[in-house]
C-alpha cells in the first residue's frame, strides 16, 4: 500500500485520539480520570504510528521494532476503491432494508439482489438462495424461538 | 472436586443439552471447515439464538462450537491445504502431503483422534487446576485486577505479530468505546453525544457480530471466488482407522503437544496458532526421523492437532477465572456468559461452579462427537469450502442483523451491527488487530473500576499497584510482554546478519 495513504490514516485516527482526549478533559469529577489517562496513552500511540508510516529513518526503526521484523511490516495487497465502496453500500442497504421493510421483507430482496447484481449469479440460484436463507430465519426464530421477527417501520402496525 | 462436574454431565445429558451440543458441533466443523469465519464469527452469529436457553445449553451450544472448530479447520487443511482456521496451520505441512500420497483418510483419522484425546487432556487440566485458580482469585484485589486487565491487554497486542503498535492503538480504540454510557464513578454521562441508544454503553454482542461476521463477510466480499481458493478435490478419503491406531501408538507425542497446548492456551494472546507451531517443531525435533517431518509424516499430523485442542481448556481459564479473554474466540465466549448473567470473574467459578462444569463437560464431549461427525462428513466439510462468497455473503449478513436484534429488540443494535461490520473490514484492511479492541471493550469497565477502587484504598496514591506483591509481578509481566516486539526484532535483525555472514 501507498506510504501516504497509510500517513493518511495512521493521521486520521491520531486526529481521533485527539478529539478524544478533549472531549475527555471536558467531563466532570472523578469520570476523567480514566479518559483522559488513555486519550494521552492513544495519542502518543498514533504519534509513534505516524512516524512509523514515514520514509525517514526514524520511520523506518520505529516501524521494525514494533513489528517485531528487521524488514519491517509487510506490504498488503492492493484492493480497489470502488470494490469496497460497493460492499459498503451493500452492507448499508441491508441494514436500511430491514429498518424500513422488515426482515421478511427485506432479507429476500436483498439476498436476491446481492447475488444478481453484485454476484453476477444466475436468477434463478439468486431467488432460491433468497428464500431459503429467508425461510431459515422465518423456522429458526418464529418457529422454533417463538419471537416475532420484525416487521419494519413501514409494516408495524399491519 | 468431581460433584460439580457430575452436577454439570447432568445438566448436559438432557435431551435439549446435547441437542445443542450436536448442533454446536455441527455449525463449529463447518465454520471451522470455511477460512475466515472460525469460532469467534460462528459463537457471535449464535449468541442470540440462545437468548432464550438456560445457561447450560448456550454453554452446552458453545462447548460444541468451540470443541469442533479446530478439527473442521483441519479436514480442509489437509485436504486442500487450506487451513480452515489458523491454528491448522502446522497441520497443512504433513497432512497435505499425505493426502497427496493417497492418504488422506489416516491423515484426518489422526487429526480426529489426536484432536480428540488432546481436547480431553486439555480440559482434565483445567478441572485440575480450578481448585488452585479458586484460591489464587481469592488474594487478588483492585490493584492486581487492574493490572491483569491490563497485562491482557499487552499480552494480546504483542501477540499480533507485525501489528504490535496498531493492536495497542486498537485496544485504546476498544477502551474508548468501553467509556461510553452512564458512568457509575462520576454519576453522570460519557460520551454519548445525547443518544439514549448508548445509556447502558456500547452493547457487546452486536458490536462482536459486527466485527467479526460482518466485517469478514465484507472481506470475503471484495476477495470474491469460492473461499478456499482452489478446485482440488478428486482424492479419495478412506483408511481413517489407521490413522486412529497411529495417535495411540504415539501417545507420547499426543501428550507432549496436548500440555504444550494447555500451558500455551492459558498464556493470553498466545493462541493456538503459536502451540500448532510449537507442537510440531517439538515432534520433529524430538523424533528420529526429522528429515520426514514435511513429506508425510503423520506425527506432524498427531501433534499439533493434540495441541490444538487441548489449548482450548487453558485458554478457558483466565478467561472463567479473572474474566480477562485470551483470543477473540474466548472475548466472544466472554459475550456468551456476560449475556447469560454469568459476570466473568473472581465470583464465576465459586458462584457458578455447575454450569462452568456443564461448558467443561460439552468442550470434552464435542471433541469426540466432532471427531465422529467430521470423519463420517469429511468430503461434504471440504465441498463446503467451494460454496462461492456471493452467495455465502447475503446469506451470513441477513442471519447476522436477525441475530443482532433479536436480542434486545432494538433497531440500534442492527445499525451498530452494520458501523461495527464497516469498522471491522477497515481494521483488517488497514492492519488494526480487531481482537484487542474487542478484548480493550471486555475489560475497560474491569480496569477503571478497579483503578477507581485501588486508588480510593491509598487516597488517590499510584503507589499500590507497585508495593503489592502479586501486583508487582503482574507489572513486570507487561514490562515484558511490551518488550517482546523489540525483542523479536533483534533476535531477527542478528538471524539476518548471522545469514549474510554464512552466505559471504
Amino acid at each position: 500500500m501507498a506510504a501516504g495513504k497509510q500517513i493518511f490514516i495512521s493521521a486520521l485516527v491520531l486526529l481521533g485520539a485527539l478529539g478524544f482526549l478533549a472531549l475527555g478533559y471536558e467531563l466532570p469529577g472523578k469520570g476523567r480520570d480514566v479518559p483522559v489517562l488513555v486519550g494521552w496513552i492513544a495519542v502518543g500511540l498514533c504519534v509513534l504510528d505516524v512516524v512509523a508510516q514515514t520514509p525517514t529513518a526514524a520511520g523506518r526503526w520505529i516501524a521494525a521494532l514494533l513489528s517485531g521484523s528487521a524488514s519491517g511490516e509487510p506490504e498488503d495487497e492492493p484492493r480497489g476503491l470502488s470494490l469496497e465502496l460497493k460492499s459498503f453500500f451493500w452492507v448499508l442497504v441491508a441494514c436500511a432494508g430491514v429498518i424500513v421493510f422488515g426482515f421478511l421483507w427485506a432479507v429476500p430482496v436483498y439476498v436476491f439482489a446481492y447475488m444478481t447484481l453484485h454476484g453476477r449469479k444466475p436468477v434463478v440460484q439468486s431467488g432460491l438462495t433468497a428464500l431459503g436463507a429467508t425461510a431459515f430465519l422465518w423456522i429458526a426464530f418464529e418457529l422454533l424461538l417463538e419471537y416475532e421477527i420484525y416487521r419494519g417501520l413501514l409494516f408495524s402496525d399491519l | 472436586m468431581f460433584d460439580p462436574l457430575i452436577d454439570g454431565l447432568v445438566m448436559i445429558l438432557h435431551w435439549k443439552g446435547m441437542t445443542m451440543l450436536a448442533l454446536g458441533v455441527l455449525v463449529g466443523l463447518v465454520f471451522g471447515a470455511i477460512p475466515g469465519l472460525g469460532g469467534s464469527t460462528a459463537i457471535a452469529l449464535f449468541i442470540p439464538l440462545t437468548f432464550d436457553m438456560k445457561p447450560e445449553e448456550a454453554m452446552a451450544l458453545a462447548g460444541g462450537i468451540m470443541g469442533a472448530v479446530s478439527f473442521g479447520g483441519s479436514i480442509t487443511a489437509v485436504l486442500l491445504n487450506t487451513p480452515g482456521t489458523a491454528p491448522s496451520a502446522a497441520t497443512c505441512f504433513d497432512g497435505y502431503p499425505m493426502a497427496q500420497q493417497g492418504r488422506a483418510g489416516a491423515a484426518i483419522g489422526a487429526a480426529g483422534a489426536a484432536s480428540s484425546v488432546g481436547g480431553i487432556i486439555g480440559v482434565l487440566l483445567l478441572v485440575a487446576v480450578i481448585p488452585i485458580a479458586k484460591g489464587v482469585i481469592l488474594a487478588f484485589g483492585p490493584p492486581e485486577f487492574f493490572m491483569l486487565a491490563i497485562l491482557g491487554l499487552a499480552a494480546i497486542a504483542a501477540s499480533t505479530g507485525g501489528m504490535f503498535l496498531r493492536g495497542l492503538i486498537a485496544g485504546a480504540l476498544g477502551l474508548v468505546l468501553a467509556f461510553v454510557g452512564y458512568d457509575s464513578v462520576s454519576g453522570g454521562e460519557r460520551f454519548m453525544f445525547g443518544i439514549d441508544y448508548f445509556w447502558d454503553g456500547i452493547p457487546l454482542v452486536p458490536t462482536l457480530i459486527g466485527l467479526f461476521a460482518v466485517g469478514e463477510m465484507i472481506n470475503l466480499s471484495i476477495s470474491g471466488g469460492t473461499v478456499a481458493r482452489t478446485r482440488e478435490l478428486d482424492m479419495k478419503v478412506s483408511g481413517a482407522w489407521e490413522g486412529v491406531v497411529a495417535t495411540f501408538r504415539e501417545w507420547a507425542v499426543v501428550v507432549r503437544g496436548s500440555a504444550l497446548g494447555a500451558f500455551i492456551g492459558a498464556i493470553p494472546g498466545v493462541g493456538g496458532t503459536v502451540a500448532g507451531f510449537l507442537a510440531y517443531t517439538t515432534a520433529m525435533h524430538s523424533s528420529k526421523d526429522p528429515e520426514s517431518f514435511g513429506k508425510g509424516n503423520i506425527v506432524g499430523v498427531i501433534a499439533p492437532e493434540a495441541s490444538n485442542n487441548a489449548k482450548d481448556g487453558g485458554a478457558l481459564l483466565p478467561t472463567l477465572a479473572f474474566g480477562i479473554p485470551g483470543s477473540a474466540e474466548m472475548a466472544v465466549f466472554l459475550g456468551l456468559l456476560i449475556l447469560h448473567g454469568l459476570e466473568p470473574g473472581p465470583l464465576l467459578l465459586i458462584e457458578h461452579e455447575a454450569t462452568i462444569m456443564s461448558l467443561i463437560v460439552s468442550l470434552t464431549i464435542s471433541c469426540i462427537i466432532a471427531t465422529v461427525i467430521g470423519l463420517l462428513f469429511t468430503r461434504w466439510l471440504s465441498l463446503v469450502t467451494m460454496v462461492d462468497v456471493h452467495v455465502l455473503v447475503p446469506v451470513v449478513v441477513a442471519v447476522a442483523f436477525m441475530g443482532s436484534f433479536a436480542l434486545h429488540n432494538k433497531v440500534g443494535d442492527v445499525i451498530l451491527t452494520a458501523a461495527f461490520g464497516i469498522v471491522g473490514y477497515l481494521m483488517i484492511r488497514f492492519r488494526y488487530p480487531r481482537v484487542t479492541l474487542v478484548i480493550a471493550l471486555v475489560l475497560g469497565e474491569l480496569a477503571e473500576r478497579s483503578f477507581h477502587q485501588a486508588m480510593n484504598m491509598t487516597g488517590g496514591g499510584w503507589s499500590i499497584f507497585f508495593t503489592r506483591g502479586i501486583s508487582l509481578g503482574i507489572f513486570v509481566l507487561i514490562v515484558v510482554a511490551l518488550m517482546i516486539p523489540a525483542l523479536r526484532f533483534v533476535l531477527d535483525r542478528r538471524r539476518r546478519a548471522a545469514a549474510a555472514g554464512g552466505r559471504s
